[in-house]
């Protein structure tokens, strides 16, 4: 075996086009963006912030040879950038998100921005205009499948929604000693499909909901009943646990005077009584294999997302990244918890 | 430099036990449940080696480790390592940043081939905190079982995205000397690991890959991954063989070889009849030898 050369900048050479990306927080989401960065053809890999200097010198080992700071200004000055992605912790992700706004970078959150509209507050004190250049992305919304279910559905071919059920499963079993760190169910996994119900039935203006806690205080299961601005209502359940498989499950479920809608991150089905929007009469079943994957590089459920921010720079939509559906998630989360204490129906925060 | 003759033509994969598999969720249930008792997974290892299998490409699970306990006989394992439980996701941390060993030196115990960690392990380069997962997985498998080791695409596509030649040279001297003499790596983006290896003139013994008619999972397009099969001296063992479960064993496996693919890895969720399809796929590759 001869020896291996030095290690390449894969970002070397890059056009004045190219946007330059920053990304804040080496955890594994932060790690797996710069990987989606480096191999991206439209962006180059400015480098990172992370407080934490083990994960600092993880992501120097691994072979990220950029500028990798442990604070924001000190990466700026090293390293100018056009855009940061925030993949911190999330009690942290809001006040850095709105101060990279504040300086003037575009902003893309991996995720929610905060646990609570109060968490967010930062956010929310920013000027409208300031605010808009915010994006979120949570992992649903890009989801090959679900995107197409999201299609169908707002191609009306099911005619109007009568019934509309949503869950999340976890498959994660805790032992009673070691309960779930830091996140609870609805951190976890809720606020994604709520983002997602967003855009698929539009904003959702009150809920119902209970709770169970398992393992302690925290949230491990919930049940809540969604009102959408628009009167269709969405039963959502959402739980860690279903034995068996290790993958997370998410399921909407449509059924509308002209036809039904199943659509999970496993496959969909939609049954309609009249051929409509390119699928004939019956039951047409879509899996992974069956839709184009155009993305050179995956470097998993985040990179679909970084590529439409990075499309977004150069001037294309990315309506599914907008920041505004995930304050209003956020709403809901807030009014869910509300109506788990009080056992009423509580009004979301517009 | 690699050892191409030395690269399986045939594996029973049974990283879906462990693993989020690429098929239907439905089918995933079953074929977890089918193999629940360690009775049945053990049973169902001596059939593929007796139909031709020369090894499993497993991780040292649990799950595995109790199905080869209830065996007395070698059976030969291709370990997929580090393992990376789909739980990891509760954390923030990234994947191989966690353990108390992350400077790799728990891999040491790799005789002389830890020597070729010794510089990671000072710099904090990555493939010593992963030899040290590795070895830790590699604790879980008997000296006689281990036919090799496959470096799991999450620590493969993390080298391979940041540009770290490094990594793959020394994951090669470590794990040749470690797990039998055979090392490779599975990989998500076969056309850019391949002309990576090229450039930086490093041969593994194999690199695990997805091939199918459909090209699903095929990175960073069909056409870019089939012409990394046909790349000279890199054997590829071709996964993902269903496409998730919309093609049969028998095309996807017929598609694999046609474009140059080494070997195969049909995994327990791709296979009705172990016994049979395995000797199926068997009396082919024999033939084409």
């Amino acid at each position: 075996m001869t020896a291996a050369p030095q290690t390449p900048a894969p970002d070397a050479g890059a056009g004045p086009d190219v946007r330059r990306l920053a990304v804040a927080g080496l955890g594994r989401a932060g790690i797996a963006h710069a990987m989606a960065i480096v191999q991206h053809d439209g962006c180059a890999f400015a480098g990172a912030f992370e407080p934490r200097a083990e994960l600092r010198r993880f992501a120097r080992g691994a072979g990220f040879s950029q500028p990798l700071e442990g604070t924001l200004t000190k990466l700026r000055e090293r390293s100018p950038f056009d855009a940061l992605v925030v993949c911190a912790p999330l009690d942290s992700r809001a006040g850095v998100a709105a101060d990279a706004l504040a300086a003037g970078h575009d902003v893309l959150v991996d995720g929610l921005p905060a646990r609570s509209l109060a968490a967010a507050a930062p956010l929310v004190a920013l000027p409208a205009d300031v605010r808009a250049r915010l994006r979120c992305a949570t992992p649903s919304l890009f989801h090959p499948l679900l995107r197409r279910g999201a299609a169908v559905i707002a191609s009306g071919v099911l005619g109007t929604p009568a019934t509309v059920r949503a869950s999340v499963f976890v498959s994660r079993v805790f032992a009673h000693g070691a309960p779930p760190q830091g996140d609870d169910v609805l951190d976890f996994a809720v606020g994604d499909l709520l983002v997602l119900l967003d855009h698929v039935l539009g904003p959702v203006v009150r809920v119902s909901a209970t709770a169970q806690r398992l393992y302690g205080e925290r949230v491990d299961e919930a049940h809540a009943t969604l009102t959408h601005a628009n009167g269709v209502v969405t039963g959502l359940d959402a739980s860690w646990s279903v034995p068996g498989y290790p993958r997370a499950a998410v399921v909407i479920e449509v059924e509308g005077d002209r036809g039904t809608l199943i659509a999970s991150d496993d496959a969909i089905e939609v049954d309609l009584a009249e051929a409509d929007g390119g699928m004939d009469a019956g039951v047409t079943r879509v899996l992974p294999a069956d839709l184009p994957d155009t993305l050179p590089f995956d470097s998993g459920e985040g990179a679909r997302a970084l590529h439409a921010f990075v499309s977004s720079l150069h001037g294309g939509a990315a309506s599914e990244l907008a920041g505004d559906r995930a304050m209003r998630a956020l709403g809901v989360l807030d009014a869910m918890r509300r109506a788990f204490a009080s056992g009423a129906t509580e009004e979301c925060a517009s | 430099m690699s050892r191409s003759g030395a690269a399986p033509r045939l594996l029973l994969g049974a990283t879906c036990l462990d693993l989020p598999p690429r098929t239907t969720r439905d089918r995933a249930l079953e074929v977890a449940g089918r193999f629940r008792e360690s009775e049945s997974l053990a049973v169902t290892l001596v059939k593929a080696l007796g139909a031709g299998a020369e090894a499993v490409y497993a991780v040292p699970s649990p799950t595995m480790r109790a199905a080869l306990a209830e065996l007395r006989r070698a059976v030969p394992v291709l370990a997929r390592l580090p393992h990376t439980p789909a739980s990891s996701d509760l954390h923030y941390e990234p994947e191989f940043a966690r353990d108390g060993d992350a400077d790799g030196a728990g891999a040491l115990g790799a005789g002389f081939g830890g020597l070729a960690l010794v510089p990671a392990m000072f710099t904090g380069e990555l493939s010593a905190a992963v030899a040290a997962r590795c070895e830790h997985g590699a604790r879980f498998l008997a000296p006689r079982d281990r036919r090799g080791l496959a470096v799991a695409a999450q620590a493969t596509d993390l080298a391979l995205a940041a540009g770290n030649a490094r990594f793959f040279e020394r994951m090669l001297a470590w794990g040749r000397a470690r797990f039998d003499g055979l090392a490779g790596f599975e990989t998500g983006h076969l056309g850019l690991l391949v002309k990576r290896l090229h450039e930086w003139g490093v041969e593994p013994d194999f690199v695990i890959a997805s091939v199918n008619p459909r090209g699903y999972a095929m990175k960073p397009d069909v056409a870019g991954a089939l012409a990394a099969l046909k790349r000279v001296g890199l054997p590829v063992l071709a996964n993902e063989l269903r496409a998730g479960g919309v093609v049969s064993l028998e095309e996807g496996a017929t598609f694999a070889r046609e474009h140059g693919a080494h070997g195969l890895v049909p995994e327990l969720v791709d296979l009705d009849d172990v016994a049979a399809e395995l000797r199926a796929l068997r009396a082919t590759a024999d033939g084409d030898a």
